[in-house]
C-alpha cells in the first residue's frame, strides 16, 4: 500500500517542458552570440588587411616640389623623347640598271623654238620718301621676350610681368621669365571664386640681391576677394626667386605682377 | 541593422573613391594638356673647345663633356638638345657662336652652354658660358672660369661646378646638386662597410674600415661627421666617423640596441633609437653622446627618427604602439604626435628639405598573399595625401630626398634577396629611374649640401 500510495503520490513527471526551456535557452544563448559578433565585428580593423584605405585618398603632386609639370612624352617624336633614338639606318643608295643592249633609243621630237613677245622696258619709279617706322614691335616680330612686359598663357592662367626698369626686362629676359614661371607655379587658384573671372589684380613687390621677394603689396586690388588674397600668397610663399644677374649693379628690383583668372574650364 | 550598413559601405567606398580619383585625374589631364610643358628649359651643351695642343687635353674633355651633358639631363629641370641635333660647330667664346644657329631648328635650344678647355704643364683651366639664346642683344648670361690640376677627376668636379651654377642660376635659386655625395652601406666578404660616391656613381670608395657590421649611416648637415650603428659585441651601438679627421671619434655606449641616428638640421643634436630601458624609444643627445633624453614613452618599438630639415622642430618616425610599424610624426619635445599612415607596414621615413614632404616605404597590402609589395611613397606632410613613385620593381626601401627637393634616392632589390640590394636614384615624380651602385649597394643617404 505504501509502495503503491508513494507511486501514486509521486506525479509522473513531465519533462517536456524542462527539455523545450533548455532547448529555448541554449538557441537564445547562442543566437545572442552570434548577434554580438555580427554587430560589434571587429574583422575590418587588424592591420595589413586588404580593405581598402578610407581616410587617405591618392591624389597628384602638388606644385610643391620644385619640378616644371611634365608633358606626356611621345616617343615617335625625337625631339620630346626622353631617351633620344639612335639615328636611322643609313639607306643604302641603289645604282640604276645598265641599259637593255637591244633597247632601241626613242626618238626625239623636234621642239619649235618658243616665240617670245617683246616686252616693253619698265619705266624706272619715281623715289619716294622713306615711311616712317613704327616705333612699336610688330606682333610675332621679336624673338622671344625682348620688352619689359611679357604676358604667358600657364595652367593657372595667365599671368604676365613687368619689371618697371624696362632695360632690366631687356638685358636679362631669362631672369623675367623665371620670376614669372615661379609665381604662376606657385598660384592656386582652386581656391578662387567663379565670380573672379574678368577681373585683374595687380601685385608690387621687390626682388633684393640675394633673390628675396619683400614689400610684397597689392597694388590694385580686382574687386574679388579670393582672387587678391590667392595672389598676394602665391608671392608670400617663395622664399628666394635666385640672386639677381651678375651683370646687373642696383640692389634690387621693382616688379609689377598682375594675374588673370583661368577661363572657365 | 548597423552592420549591413557598414558592410555594404566597406564593399563601396573603394569604388567610390576610385571614381571620384579617376575623376580628379582626368581633370589634371585636361590641364595639363593645355599647358603642354613649356616651363621646362630647353638647353643645349656644345661640346667644349679644346684650346691647347697638350696630348692630356683629349681625355680631360671627353670626361668633362660627358659629365656636364649628364648632370643637365638629370637636373630634372630642362629638356636638353641631343646631340645628334646640335650644330656641328664648337664654338670656345663668345665671339665664335652663331646664337641664330642653335635657336633655329632642329637644336631649337633657348639656352646654349659652351666654352674651351685647356690642358698644360698641370693646370686644366675651363672658361664656361651660358647663352640665352632667344635674346639676341643681351644673350650672355653666365660667364665663368675655373681652373683645377689637370685630372680626370678635377674635369668632373670642374663639369659638376658649372653644371651647379647653370641649375642654380635657371632653376629659381635651388642650388644644384651635382657636387653633393651619398653615403651607403656596402656588404661583402661578410662584413658592411659605409662607402661614399658621388651623386651620379661615380668616385665609389670606402670609408670606414671596421670589420663589422655597420648600418644606417647619416651624414652630418655640416658634411663633417657620419654617425651610424654598428653592431660589436655590446650590440648595436651608435657610432661617431669624422670626415675632417679621417678616423673614428668618440660616442658613448649604453646598453639595449641603439639605431638609426639621425642629425638635427642646426648640427647640435642627434636623435635615435634606443632600447636602454627595455622597450626601443626615441632618444635625443648632443652630438657628443651627452644629455640622452628621452621623448617617447609608450610601448612597442619606436625607431628611424627623422628631422624636419626645414625648422628642425618636428620629428617623424616609425612606432609599432598599434601593432605594425606606422609613420608618425611629433614635435621635436615629444608632443603632438599624429600618425600619419593608416595601415600597412610603414619603414624608413625622409622628410624633404622643404619640410613639406615625406618619403617612406610602405606595403600598403601587408600579410600573407597580400598583393603589391614594399614600394616608396611621398606623403605632403599637412594634408596626408600621398602618392607611389615605384611600381612592380621589386623590393624598394630606405629613401633619401637630395638637398634640392627634387630627387630621391632608394635600395631595391629585383628579387627580394636583401645581398642584392643595389642603389637606384630617381625624381621626386618617379621618372628617370636609373641605378647608381652595383649590386651590394644599401641604405643610402644623400649629404646635406
Amino acid at each position: 500500500m505504501a509502495t503503491s500510495s508513494l507511486t501514486r503520490d509521486v506525479p509522473t513527471e513531465n519533462l517536456r517542458g524542462n527539455f523545450l526551456g533548455a532547448v529555448l535557452l541554449h538557441v537564445l544563448i547562442a543566437a545572442a552570440l552570434l548577434g554580438y559578433t555580427f554587430v560589434f565585428d571587429h574583422s575590418g580593423h587588424s592591420w595589413g588587411d586588404s580593405a581598402a584605405p578610407s581616410s587617405t585618398i591618392q591624389a597628384t603632386m602638388v606644385n610643391a616640389i620644385p619640378l616644371p609639370p611634365r608633358r606626356p612624352v611621345n616617343a615617335d617624336n625625337v625631339l620630346t623623347s626622353e631617351t633620344p633614338s639612335p639615328a636611322p639606318p643609313t639607306v643604302k643608295e641603289k645604282t640604276a640598271p645598265p641599259p637593255d643592249p637591244k633597247a632601241l633609243a626613242i626618238p626625239e621630237k623636234p621642239t619649235k623654238p618658243l616665240k617670245a613677245a617683246e616686252r616693253p622696258t619698265p619705266a624706272t619709279a619715281h623715289p619716294q620718301p622713306m615711311k616712317p617706322q613704327p616705333s612699336k614691335a610688330q606682333t610675332g616680330d621679336a624673338p622671344g621676350v625682348r620688352i619689359a612686359m611679357s604676358a604667358t598663357q600657364t595652367r593657372a592662367g595667365t599671368v604676365s610681368i613687368g619689371a618697371t626698369d624696362a632695360a632690366f626686362g631687356a638685358r636679362f629676359a631669362y631672369y623675367v621669365a623665371q620670376i614669372k614661371e615661379k609665381v604662376a607655379n606657385q598660384w592656386y587658384t582652386t581656391m578662387l571664386d567663379p565670380a573672379a573671372r574678368g577681373h585683374r589684380v595687380y601685385i608690387t613687390f621687390q626682388i633684393g640681391r640675394d633673390g628675396s621677394p619683400s614689400q610684397i603689396r597689392i597694388q590694385q586690388p580686382s574687386g574679388d576677394a579670393t582672387l587678391d588674397q590667392t595672389a598676394l600668397r602665391a608671392v608670400q610663399h617663395i622664399d628666394t626667386f635666385g640672386p639677381l644677374p651678375d651683370g646687373y649693379n642696383g640692389s634690387y628690383i621693382n616688379v609689377v605682377y598682375y594675374f588673370d583668372p583661368p577661363p572657365a574650364p | 541593422m548597423q552592420s549591413p550598413t557598414r558592410k555594404l559601405l566597406r564593399v563601396c567606398l573603394p569604388s567610390l573613391i576610385f571614381i571620384a580619383s579617376l575623376q580628379a585625374t582626368a581633370q589634371d589631364n585636361v590641364f595639363t594638356g593645355t599647358n603642354s610643358g613649356a616651363t621646362r628649359i630647353r638647353i643645349a651643351v656644345a661640346d667644349f673647345k679644346p684650346t691647347s695642343a697638350d696630348p692630356s687635353t683629349a681625355p680631360l674633355k671627353a670626361t668633362f663633356d660627358a659629365t656636364l651633358y649628364a648632370d643637365l639631363a638629370n637636373a630634372g629641370i630642362f629638356d636638353i638638345v641631343s646631340k645628334s641635333l646640335a650644330p656641328q660647330a664648337t664654338p670656345g667664346s663668345p665671339s665664335e657662336i652663331a646664337i641664330q644657329q642653335w635657336a633655329a631648328a632642329p637644336a631649337s635650344a633657348a639656352m646654349v652652354a659652351f666654352g674651351n678647355l685647356s690642358a698644360s704643364s698641370g693646370r686644366l683651366v675651363v672658361n664656361g658660358f651660358l647663352f640665352d639664346a632667344n635674346n639676341q642683344q643681351y644673350p650672355q648670361v653666365l660667364a665663368k672660369q675655373y681652373t683645377d690640376t689637370s685630372s680626370d677627376d678635377a674635369a668632373r668636379q670642374t663639369a659638376h661646378k658649372f653644371a651647379d651654377e647653370i641649375i642654380f642660376r635657371l632653376g629659381g635659386g635651388i642650388a644644384g646638386i651635382a657636387e653633393t655625395k651619398i653615403y651607403y652601406v656596402h656588404q661583402g666578404g661578410g662584413t658592411k662597410e659605409i662607402w661614399q660616391m658621388d651623386y651620379d656613381g661615380a668616385n665609389q670608395h670606402a670609408v670606414t674600415h671596421l670589420g663589422a657590421i655597420s648600418i644606417s649611416p647619416r651624414v652630418s648637415p655640416d658634411n663633417s661627421r657620419i654617425a651610424f650603428s654598428s653592431l660589436d659585441r655590446n650590440g648595436f651601438q651608435i657610432r661617431m666617423y669624422s670626415l675632417l679627421l679621417g678616423r673614428m671619434v668618440n660616442f658613448p655606449m649604453a646598453s639595449g640596441t641603439n639605431l638609426s641616428p639621425a642629425w638635427s638640421p642646426n648640427n647640435r643634436e642627434i636623435a635615435f633609437s634606443s632600447s636602454r630601458t627595455g622597450d626601443p624609444e626615441i632618444w635625443i643627445a648632443d652630438i657628443n653622446g651627452t644629455l640622452a633624453r628621452r621623448i617617447t614613452s609608450s610601448r612597442g618599438p619606436d625607431v628611424s627618427p627623422v628631422y624636419n630639415p626645414k625648422t628642425g622642430g618636428q620629428i617623424a618616425w616609425i612606432s609599432g604602439r598599434t601593432g605594425l610599424p606606422q609613420l608618425y610624426i611629433m614635435d621635436a619635445d615629444g608632443s603632438g604626435v599624429t600618425r600619419m599612415t593608416d595601415g600597412g607596414y610603414a619603414t624608413s621615413p625622409s622628410w624633404s628639405p622643404n619640410g613639406q614632404f615625406l618619403a617612406f616605404a610602405w606595403n600598403r597590402k601587408y600579410g600573407p598573399g597580400a598583393p603589391g609589395g614594399q614600394d616608396i611613397y611621398v606623403m605632403e606632410v599637412a594634408s596626408k595625401r600621398w602618392i607611389q613613385l615605384t611600381h612592380d620593381g621589386g623590393r624598394c626601401d630606405f629613401p633619401t630626398w637630395s638637398p634640392d627637393g627634387r630627387h630621391i634616392a632608394y635600395a631595391n632589390t629585383t628579387d627580394g634577396r636583401d645581398d642584392h640590394m643595389r642603389i637606384w636614384t630617381m625624381l621626386a615624380d618617379g621618372t628617370q629611374k636609373h641605378p647608381l651602385s652595383a649590386t651590394g649597394g644599401d641604405m643610402p643617404n644623400w649629404s646635406w649640401k
